[in-house]
């Protein structure tokens, strides 16, 4: 995502993250690399909640797939690190397309950690340049 | 409503997620951090 952000701009989609992080490890995240997007701290996961995301189980991680996709990202550098005091390893996220005035447009709800949208998946999502289009969209 | 949600910057200052969403279009992105 942050390689591609370009495109993303060029697109017109303007991207934030959001995580159930403290904002205290957010800023030491932060620190040892730079996000070309704005990236925002829910301790309390009431955007989750709002959202409808739930918690997989443990069980969905012992999957040949999910376990050969983090095989994948270890062997490509990714750091095994332990889960944040207050995090939930089990907490699912998403990938929402959102309108100025709240409404989801578009919503990819993921099964685990692991799943998500392509980047091109989420490039080929329609811009909505105004909130006229927007209503016109629904 | 979705909007009034207080997010919290990196830096600790809360702000409503209404404040963040903005741009009329706006991709989200729910993520454990990698």
């Amino acid at each position: 995502m942050a390689n591609r952000i370009d495109e993303f701009r060029a697109h017109g989609l303007h991207v934030v993250a959001i995580c159930m992080s403290r904002p205290t490890t957010l800023t030491h995240y932060l620190a040892s690399r730079s996000l070309p997007f704005p990236i925002f701290a829910d301790p309390d996961r009431k955007v989750y909640a709002a959202l409808g995301l739930g918690r997989t189980s443990w069980l969905r991680f012992i999957r040949p797939a999910i376990i050969w996709r983090y095989l994948k990202m270890v062997t490509a550098g990714a750091k095994v690190r332990r889960v944040p005091e207050g995090e939930d390893a089990l907490q699912t996220g998403g990938d929402f397309l959102v309108a100025g005035d709240g409404r989801i447009l578009w919503e990819y709800r993921s099964n685990d950690p692991t799943d998500r949208p392509s980047i091109n998946q989420l490039l080929s999502l329609r811009p909505v340049s105004t909130i006229d289009d927007c209503a016109r969209s629904t | 409503m979705l909007t009034d949600l207080l997010v919290c910057r990196p830096d600790g200052a809360a702000i409503a997620l209404g404040e963040v969403l903005r741009n009329p279009t706006l991709l989200v992105m729910l993520r454990h951090l990698a």
